[in-house]
């Protein structure tokens, strides 16, 4: 009896992993390509299940098309920041601080956007859903686990094609090296970021997707996609930039590894919690922020930062260049 | 109508007050040192609740054991407070050297705690980049807001009931003023208002020093400023130290002055959204590194956020346009910022030169010399 609940809890970790896994790498793109701290990803992410819900539920298209909706909007949105914002403060010569204080602002922007979206909603009455600030919609059993399951990682496996495979991916690369070199190898930087930026969007919206029906049942695949609140992606934002520091800021690959660590850890840590101290789950959130601190404090680089050859030469098990007598 | 009108002002006017202190604290701490401190509500809202504590369980026992007896209703636990600060508040309104007293003991312990936090906060500054930096004081200030959430904790930190304190400052006023309608407004915005004033004096003296000159050049250019000889780690933290002290002298302030007994809330007071990132929206859009410049800021964008509700009540013809009047002030707050940052990033009041004494008496001969 006691074994079911553990198997339940890794089940359950590993699909808030995947939906985690995919926003993560998002913002490790984000970070690798355009080095930009953006604090909107969260909103992205709410506006994909916001969109899924209108689509496919509002508008009665079915929930196949809503999600693929969900990932171009989502991907439109991300664009229009990228275009409206980043791109000209970036022109006008902003730094890091001062770029990630417009990623801010534009949380505000977008979120209460979306807040007067769903008033409009709620007003025009679409669906019958009210009210449109934590709508909901039911999905059939299938659908819902291969949105949690096969969807994630075949969209993670895409994207490493992509990178590895593909003259896109290459020039994506090349643009995280260096951009001034990728600029003189003949690289439209321009039309790469655009890209990039689209599929960030889109990346993060599909990830707000998975995670609403993986977070909807403690112990299994619920078949609710579910809009919490508008807020939901502001609160789970410090999760994903903890996800992609623990992994190491620019690394997709480390972002997801670390992605799935920090699942477990919330996921198992809060039950333990829960069950052997009776602290309350309220208490969750705070897991990932610990350990995005622990991690700022102390390792900042990150997993793909971190020197292992150090760590694997003081064990004895590599040699270190030089260190032969 | 007037009156709801005057009302509406006096209650916008007193957040603007304590905001005014949180954005010239964090104007030191980022507009003249560039210190991207992301976490203000973190100084703010644990200092409130200390002085919460202070005022309703730890004075009042304090207070009973050395004068004997049960002077002063006390409270063992936050939960507590909820009983026993309105006969607490009661005592005090009676007994004005009483109220004193908690007044000037809550407000230096609370800026001592509030520059003993920014000292925390300022160790990993070192090690760290500035993104990584401002992210680290934004984690700590969510962290808190969950932990404080906690419902194990409630006997500490009082969960969604909150804290109650004992205003002192606020019944010292209010005995003074009377009990006109207006009164409890005007009490508020008295306080809130004077240390805003204090504030700023203090932060202009500062800034206008060679200090204010050190925290410009750590700001301006770290490497410069050390092959000078100064030591940039330790500007740093005492830069912390002192804007955390000030955004504590806030909190203390809104627990001393807001009612004969507030409560401190930690869902208002350590939201991320709503005081971090508007105090950082006040410095960038009223001007970095001038005193006046976040005084504007906090004005300007307090009003701009309240008037969505006072428009309000006027549209209930019309209830969508109604609730989206209320929405459009965070958007037009993300737009302005943007705006700014944009195409005057410095803000609207820009910056002065470091009046230094020595300045002064440049500028002085100067006239002498072309006049």
């Amino acid at each position: 009896m006691l074994m079911n609940v553990w198997i339940a809890l890794t089940v359950q970790s590993l699909l808030y992993g995947n939906g985690l896994a995919l926003a993560a790498a998002a913002l490790a793109l984000t970070y690798a390509v355009t080095r930009v701290p953006n604090f909107v990803h969260g909103d992205y992410v709410t506006f994909g299940v916001l969109a899924t819900i209108i689509v496919a539920y509002g508008l009665g298209l079915g929930y196949e098309l809503g999600l693929v909706s969900a990932f171009i909007l989502g991907g439109l949105l991300a664009l229009a920041c990228y275009v409206f914002v980043l791109k000209p403060m970036k022109a006008r010569g902003a730094d890091i601080v001062t770029l990630m204080i417009s990623t801010f602002a534009l949380t505000f922007v977008v979120r209460y956007c979306m807040y007067m979206l769903t008033d409009y909603l709620d007003f025009i009455n679409l669906g019958g859903i009210s009210p449109w600030v934590n709508a909901a919609m039911q999905i059939s059993g299938i659908a819902a686990l291969l949105t949690v399951t096969v969807l994630p990682i075949a969209m993670i496996v895409a994207l490493h094609l992509l990178l590895t495979k593909t003259r896109l991916g290459w020039a994506m690369r090349a643009i995280a090296d260096n951009e001034e070199l990728a600029k003189i190898v003949g690289i439209n930087v321009e039309k790469i970021l655009i890209i990039t930026w689209f599929l960030i969007g889109g990346y993060a919206a599909i990830a707000g997707v998975v995670w609403s029906i993986a977070m909807g049942s403690s112990y299994g695949v619920s078949r609710v996609v579910q809009l919490y609140n508008l807020e939901w992606g502001w609160l789970i934002l410090l999760e994903v930039f903890a996800a992609c520091i623990l992994g190491g800021v620019s690394s997709i690959y480390g972002s997801i590894i670390a992605a799935y660590i920090l699942a477990f850890a919330r996921v198992m840590g809060t039950y333990i919690m829960s069950t052997y101290f009776g602290v309350s789950s309220s208490f969750a959130p705070a897991i990932p922020l610990a350990i995005l601190i622990a991690v700022l404090l102390f390792m900042p680089e990150g997993i793909a930062g971190f020197d292992w050859s150090k760590i694997m030469g003081r064990m004895g098990l590599k040699k270190i260049h030089g260190s032969e007598g | 109508m007037p009156f709801e009108l005057v009302g509406f002002f006096l209650d916008v006017m007193w957040y603007a007050g304590i905001f005014a202190i949180l954005a010239i604290s964090l104007n030191l701490e980022y507009g003249y040192t560039g210190i991207p401190n992301f976490g203000q509500a973190f100084f703010f809202g644990m200092t409130s609740w200390f002085a919460a504590v202070l005022t309703s369980i730890l004075l009042p026992q304090f207070l009973n054991a050395i004068l004997g007896g049960n002077v002063i209703p006390a409270a063992t636990n936050a939960m507590d407070t909820f009983y026993t600060a309105p006969d607490a508040a009661k005592v005090v309104a009676a007994n004005p050297g009483l109220a004193a007293v908690i007044i000037v003991v809550t407000i230096v312990a609370c800026v001592a705690f509030g520059a003993f936090l920014g000292f925390l906060a300022s160790l990993p500054a070192a090690r760290l980049r500035e993104d990584f930096f401002a992210i680290t004081l934004l984690a700590i200030n969510a962290a808190m807001f969950y932990i404080m959430a906690t419902s194990q904790l409630r006997p500490i930190f009082g969960q969604s009931e909150g804290v109650n304190g004992v205003g002192a400052l606020f019944l010292l006023l209010k005995s003074v003023l009377g009990d006109s309608p207006y009164a409890m407004g005007i009490a508020r915005n008295i306080v809130a208002w004077t240390g805003a004033l204090i504030a700023f004096i203090l932060a202009e003296r500062i800034a206008n020093s060679p200090y204010g000159r050190v925290m410009k050049a750590v700001r301006d250019d770290e490497i410069a400023a050390m092959s000078i000889g100064k030591n940039v780690a330790k500007v740093r933290t005492e830069v912390m130290m002192l804007g955390s002290a000030l955004a504590a002298f806030a909190g203390a302030l809104w627990i001393l002055g807001y009612g004969p007994y507030p409560v401190f809330l930690y869902g208002t007071m350590l939201k991320l959204d709503d005081v971090s990132f508007v105090a950082v929206t006040m410095v960038v859009v009223g001007g970095m590194a001038s005193n006046i410049g976040a005084l504007v800021g906090a004005i300007a964008i307090r009003w701009l956020l309240r008037v969505p509700y006072l428009v309000g009540p006027a549209l209930a013809a019309n209830p969508l346009l109604a609730k989206i009047a209320t929405r459009l002030g965070f958007v037009v707050l993300g737009v302005i910022t943007i705006l700014m940052l944009m195409f005057r990033p410095k803000g609207l009041i820009p910056e002065k030169p470091v009046k230094t004494p020595a300045w002064n008496v440049l500028e002085e001969k100067e006239g002498e010399e072309s006049g």
